[in-house]
């Protein structure tokens, strides 16, 4: 009720005139019955300001000429009916027109003040509601998702709040044909930022309001929507960025660790051609290595689908001399090529018979280059049409860079193990050798010496027993020369190994330990001779060990060399506590073992002996 | 008694024929190789042959039963023989069908002679 008087005292529009004289008439009516009862308690020339809120309603509802008009009926009304004499008009025939004079005075003052009171009332109504509207306005547009789609809610918005038939707002300079529209240009410190589109007929007053005051707020919100929707734009577009950029750093990543893991460069390969594959997008990825015969062999073959056979790895093909692999020997740079229309070739010139996918337009290549030589290639194939981005090859590279050290990681080991193998081999032939010439040179020449000097001891008459003394010690000096020399050459390299193999010798290591041993050899003819010296000192050094160490009563030794390994297992019950990390004669072993592949595994807990165990392949050479 | 020294070591096989004869057994040959000693075993018909266990690039083990196979009924006695120590090659050694084992420092006529009457008590 109370809204309702309120916004109807606000409403812009004016009641109709005839109300305002009925209302007039029935306000000078009910003021002069209201003086006839006060009269009675107050002096007739104070009643004057009762007709005051009459002339205030009309002037106020129905502007300032009705009030006027109201203040002069009341006025003369006032004056035939209070002034004394009653019942006559005395304002022009005494003095009596003073009072009246001041109440028109007062009331005309009345009107205009209630008039201006009006105006500015509704003014700072509309002032308010433009201040909601606007509010909105911003609410709808920063809200909004997508700029556009919220322009015709907001001018629908706009043109209820102002009561206008439509209005438009459009992005950009929209030229309007339509004569019955106007349009109104919205700019943001002169960058145009687009179009207030409204009736043509608007009545001046409103179509200054929306020039002076929606105008300029309407392009400071609109210009702040525009810079929100570009900063969400690039926020979205940085968001993807960056995860795309942690996808690849995460794929990188996960070939790294098997690349320092040092899994088998077939497995970093495969892995390398999926992770890759996924993150250019491409429909298949190849891993490929260049060989000296113009021929390209197949590493790795991945595709996004299921779609056909792939080729089989480790197959080869000629090096085409118009396809992209032929064209990354040839610059040793990353390339890419696209099919081009009307050539009845694959789309890299080699894809159409390779990859056997006819839908591929395009591929890109990155060289693989281990220790500064071109190793092989990296492809990825796409079957889209739009040209791929100008970064892939940037992004196949660093994959490329792994492949690179995974084989360059793989040569080395490859190369160590090999040298390894070297070193231990001629090391165990130098020692062989020397131990051959030790027997065949010197130990038989002392031999032989020895029987000479034995004969000439029996030569010795009789007669010269000092002589004969002499030459006895001598040749029992010899014979002890001899096993020095015995002792040194079976420690050099044991005989009996290259002449009965691993049982003998081992049986003869038992035999010698001074810590008895229970042997037990299962071999089934010879093993290569790497294999035999190696077990042979494993067990060695081991009864040696035991002997210096252990406080052993009982060694086992167990060696089992039927099938593609030996295993030798040695127990002792000794005091245990053993660090085989302690003595170089067990990592002398260790070398041994592992140039040859084979693995060496000590457990040896305090109080309950030590136990070795190594396990050499036999196969392989 | 006749002798046949099968050794690779031309030193020893010139002391040993010396300290041999001296003690009085007659060594008829010397061989250095599997085929010389085959060769002089057939032609010489020694009864006593003394195989050097290790021959160079060959084996005196595997010597021994080509030996006794050449002879058939009536094989020579064959007494093996090495600088090397008898415990080293101990199972070999029992296996061989050689009499025995004598260590090349100890070659004597003497220990010969004892060789034999062990084996043929």
């Amino acid at each position: 009720m109370r809204a309702r008087v309120l916004s109807s005292l606000l409403r812009v529009t004016r009641p109709p005139f005839l109300a305002g004289v009925i209302v007039a008439v029935a306000c000078v009516t009910a003021e002069t019955f209201l003086t006839f009862l006060l009269e009675r308690m107050a002096p007739p020339n104070a009643l004057d300001v009762v007709y005051l809120p009459g002339v205030l309603v009309v002037s106020y509802l129905w502007g300032l000429p009705l009030g006027v008009l109201t203040a002069l009926a009341s006025g003369f009304v006032y004056d035939f009916y209070l002034i004394l004499p009653r019942y006559e008009v005395t304002v022009f025939s005494s003095w009596s027109w003073m009072p009246l004079l001041i109440f028109l005075v007062v009331g005309l003052l009345v009107s205009a003040a209630a008039a201006l009171m009006r105006a500015l009332l509704i003014e700072a109504e509309e002032r308010r509601g433009e201040a909601d509207l606007e509010a909105a306005t911003a609410r709808l547009l920063l809200r909004a998702e997508h700029l556009r789609a919220a322009l015709p809610v907001v001018a629908r918005r706009l043109a209820q709040g102002l009561g206008l038939p439509f209005l438009a707002v459009e992005l950009g300079a929209a030229g309007v044909e339509d004569p019955g529209k106007v349009t109104l240009p919205l700019s943001d410190d002169d960058v145009r930022l687009g179009t207030l589109v409204a009736p043509a007929d608007l009545p001046a007053a409103t179509m200054r309001r929306l020039r002076e005051r929606v105008v300029p707020s309407l392009e400071a919100v609109l210009a702040a929507a525009c810079d929100r929707e570009a900063i969400g734009n690039a926020l979205a577009a940085s968001r993807d960025e960056l995860a795309r950029v942690a996808d690849e750093q995460a794929a990188l990543r996960r070939v790294a660790t098997l690349v320092a893991r040092g899994v088998r460069p077939a497995e970093i390969f495969g892995a390398v051609a999926r992770e890759m594959g996924l993150i250019v997008n491409a429909d298949h990825t190849a891993v490929e290595r260049y060989e000296p015969d113009r021929t390209v062999a197949l590493m790795s073959f991945w595709s996004a689908s299921d779609g056909g056979p792939a080729p089989p790895v480790g197959s080869h093909r000629p090096l085409r001399e118009d396809g992209l692999s032929a064209l990354v020997v040839r610059t040793g740079q990353p390339a890419r090529m696209a099919a081009t229309e009307g050539t009845a070739e694959g789309a890299a010139g080699e894809l159409d018979t390779w990859v056997g996918d006819e839908k591929v337009v395009s591929a890109i290549a990155s060289p693989i280059v281990v220790e500064a030589r071109l190793w092989g290639v990296v492809i990825a194939f796409f079957r889209g049409l739009e040209p791929q981005p100008e970064d892939v090859e940037e992004r196949i590279r660093d994959f490329t860079e792994l492949v690179a050290t995974a084989i360059s990681n793989a040569q080395a080991r490859d190369e160590l193990a090999a040298s390894r193998a070297r070193v231990v081999a001629a090391s165990d032939e130098t020692r062989h050798r020397i131990e051959r010439d030790l027997h065949d040179g010197a130990q038989q020449r002392l031999v032989s010496l020895g029987l000479q000097l034995r004969m000439a001891e029996s030569a010795v008459p009789p007669e010269l027993p000092k002589l004969k003394e002499q030459l006895s010690h001598m040749a029992e000096g010899l014979t002890l020369v001899l096993e020095d020399l015995r002792e040194l050459s079976r420690g050099i390299h044991p005989a009996i190994l290259s002449k009965g193999g691993l049982a003998p010798a081992l049986k003869m290591l038992a035999r010698r330990s001074p810590v008895p041993v229970d042997l037990r050899v299962r071999v089934d003819g010879r093993l290569p001779e790497r294999v035999e010296v190696a077990v042979y000192y494993l067990v060695s050094e081991s009864l040696t060990n035991v002997a210096k160490h252990a406080h052993a009563s009982l060694v086992c030794v167990d060696v089992d060399a039927v099938g593609d390994a030996a295993r030798v297992a040695i127990r002792d019950d000794g005091k245990g506590g053993a660090d085989p990390r302690g003595g170089s004669g067990l990592i002398g072993l260790l070398d041994r073992v592992q140039a040859l592949g084979g693995t060496i595994e000590v457990t040896s807990p305090a109080g309950r002996g030590t136990t070795l165990t190594a396990v050499i392949p036999v196969g392989g050479g | 008694m006749r002798c046949l020294i099968v050794d690779d070591s031309d030193h020893f096989k010139e002391a040993a024929r010396l300290v041999l004869e001296a003690d009085g057994i007659a060594v008829v040959g010397v061989a250095s190789t599997t085929a010389e000693a085959l060769r002089s075993l057939r032609e010489l018909r020694p009864d006593l042959v003394l195989v050097d266990i290790d021959l160079g690039e060959e084996n005196g083990f595997d010597l021994v039963p080509r030996l006794r196979a050449e002879t058939g009924e009536c094989p020579p006695r064959i007494i093996l023989i090495s600088t090397y120590d008898e415990q080293d090659y101990a199972e070999m050694i029992a296996s061989s069908p050689a009499l025995a084992f004598l260590s090349k420092p100890s070659l004597s006529g003497r220990a010969i002679d004892e060789i034999l009457r062990r084996a043929d008590a």
